[in-house]
């Protein structure tokens, strides 16, 4: 038996990265704040900086590969959706002309305002999956479970995550079991839709009765009875500084928002 | 003392037409370990799940006749308190695994949090079953990668954690090698000693006739045969009620059948054994006892070994010996 790891519990669980190991809370406060202020920004300088501020955060909390792998399929897919749209829609009316891609100008100011637009959008989707990358979805239950939300609620959402793995498990059993039967489920697009529809139905039945039956299991494990939970797996909770770096980041927000609308009237 | 009750119940399936248990009634006594057998469709996981209270509380449709637990109809019941009384291990492993925690030492420490049980007291007693389970080596790995056999024992030792008063277990070594089987038997044969009430459902019927105290044999819905283990299962009519005899019992019969009937019918192959090695020894000696008159030396020599007394040992009665000469 490994005490080393049974004894763990007896202490808040770190694994000894500064950003990791801050409270769910308070990582989900600085990651939305700065997300909402690239919005309120909507300045394509501020809002590429937290672009690369969050390469190096993922970097720095050991998930550096895994974020720059979806993040920049977000950027190249985004980015240049919205250039390719809001050049489409540019008009000829003073405007600067960039460059001509056989006949199709190219206008300074649109691709400024696409810029503008993408850094935002940018901005806030790589704040969330920053906070999604270097936080366990079981750490965000616990942390909501403290703020008084129901298990039954932790449970229906963390069990729905593997319920995804396990109907994606089945449907390629199901799909084995079809090629074993001489059903062609390989070839193209076409015949793999062919082969797929029929697999929808005892997927969905096993996925129905496989649910009764988990019901069933958390019964017997005492789930529904009213009694106060114990967490053998427990997170520090949020420190004194914790606390004053959220408020911080949130006074930030408040203010770019004002400043926002100050500059707003003034025009 | 009765701990569960049924009284003429009777049970039907929503969209059914043929009851799935018609008019059952019997007594499970407190600390006592009961062996539910008989054929496929016979109603002995429906029998579980209205000792459980799944029935009709999970379970929708119609129950009639009564299932008193602890005193309570089970239909007072409530439902969450009930499984803090009976645990419940059922046949599929897949899908007792809670899928929300990524350890299995969390996975079986989930119903004492649920308990609300304090922390140290958790880790110690989830420790302790990993050990009796021989799951230690898996307790860092993830309870959703693992195999059938492994699956089964954690689910096992998820409920046996929680250290429920009666015990009901369907099929809980359906996925495992003979050692495994074995273990999970000890470990059952230890709760009935530390007094529990158990109620299993299996098909190894040789381990059934080994452990089990009482013996119900379900057929089409009802109770076919039911009492002491030993007089269920050496009786041949139990064949005829879709179950099965345990290969000692069954060994029993043949020597019955081939003209050389042993002292009673064995359940179990210690029995069996003990029983053979009866018949030989008054074989031997009736055999011994023919030569003996036969011949004037066997006769001196089966007096030699049937008297109580020798030279060289001394007196022997009642398997006690006693020194020829009393020492100087």
């Amino acid at each position: 038996m490994d005490m080393q790891f049974v004894n763990s519990f007896k202490s808040y669980q770190k694994v000894g990265n500064f950003w990791c190991d801050l409270y769910p809370l308070t990582k989900m406060i600085i990651c939305f704040s700065v997300g909402l202020s690239t919005i309120v920004v909507a300045d394509w300088r501020y809002g590429f900086a937290w672009c690369l501020f969050y390469f190096l955060f993922a970097a720095l909390a050991g998930c550096g590969k895994k974020f720059a792998k979806v993040f920049l399929v977000l950027f190249v897919v985004i980015g240049l959706f919205l250039t390719v749209i809001r050049q489409i829609g540019a008009r000829d009316v003073n405007t600067t002309v960039m460059f001509s891609l056989f006949g199709w100008k190219w206008h300074l100011e649109s691709f400024v305002i696409a810029m503008n637009i993408n850094s935002y959008m940018l901005g806030f989707a790589g704040a969330v999956l920053l906070f999604f990358n270097t936080t366990a979805m079981r750490d965000i239950m616990y942390s909501f479970e403290m703020l008084g939300v129901s298990h039954e609620t932790s449970f229906i959402m963390l069990s729905s995550m593997q319920n995804i793995i396990d109907l994606r498990k089945t449907s390629v059993t199901i799909l084995e079991s079809q090629k074993s039967r001489g059903i062609e489920t390989d070839g193209n697009v076409f015949l793999r839709i062919k082969a797929f529809f029929p697999t929808i139905g005892p997927l969905m039945l096993g996925a129905f009765s496989s649910t009764e039956e988990k019901s069933i299991a958390m019964d017997a494990r005492a789930f529904s009875v009213d009694r106060k939970h114990t967490y053998i797996r427990e997170l520090e909770p949020m420190t004194g500084k914790e606390k004053l770096l959220s408020a911080a980041f949130v006074v930030a927000l408040v203010a770019l928002l004002a400043a926002r609308i100050l500059l707003s009237i003034l025009k | 003392m009765a701990f569960i009750e049924l009284k003429n119940a009777t049970y039907k399936y929503p969209y059914t037409k043929e009851p799935a248990l018609k008019d059952v009634s019997y007594s499970f006594e407190k600390g006592k370990f009961y062996g539910i057998i008989g054929e496929n469709g016979g109603g002995k996981t429906t029998l579980c799940n209205l000792m459980r209270g799944l029935i009709p509380h999970f379970y929708l449709g119609k129950l009639t006749g009564e299932a008193i637990i602890d005193g309570v109809d089970v239909r007072e019941w409530d439902t969450a308190e009930i499984s803090a009384q009976i645990g419940y291990v059922f046949q599929n492993p897949f899908t007792q695994i809670s899928g929300i925690k990524e350890t299995v030492f969390e996975e079986v420490a989930m119903g004492l949090e649920n308990l609300g049980v304090p922390k140290d007291e958790i880790l110690d007693r989830v420790c302790q079953v990993c050990r009796q389970l021989k799951i230690e080596d898996l307790i860092k790995n993830n309870p959703n990668e693992l195999s059938g056999g492994q699956r089964q024992r954690v689910a096992f030792a998820s409920i046996i954690v929680m250290d429920p008063e009666t015990l009901i277990i369907d099929e809980p070594t359906s996925q495992l090698d003979p050692e495994g089987t074995e273990d999970v038997f000890e470990i059952i044969h230890t709760l009935k000693g530390r007094g529990k009430t158990l109620v299993l459902v299996e098909h190894k019927i040789d381990l059934i006739a080994e452990y089990c105290d009482e013996i119900l044999v379900m057929q089409h819905g009802s109770i076919a045969a039911s009492g002491p283990t030993k007089k269920i299962l050496s009786d041949l009519s139990v064949l005829d009620k879709g179950a099965m005899l345990p290969g000692a019992a069954i060994f029993g019969h043949e020597m019955q059948r081939a003209g050389k009937p042993l002292r009673e019918i064995p359940i179990t192959v210690d029995e069996a054994a003990a029983l053979v090695a009866e018949r030989g020894k008054a074989e031997w000696q009736s055999r011994l006892k023919t030569r003996a008159l036969a011949t004037p030396t066997g006769l001196r020599r089966w007096r030699t070994l049937t008297s109580p007394y020798s030279p060289a040992s001394g007196w022997r009665l009642w398997g006690r010996t006693a020194p020829a000469r009393p020492p100087a």
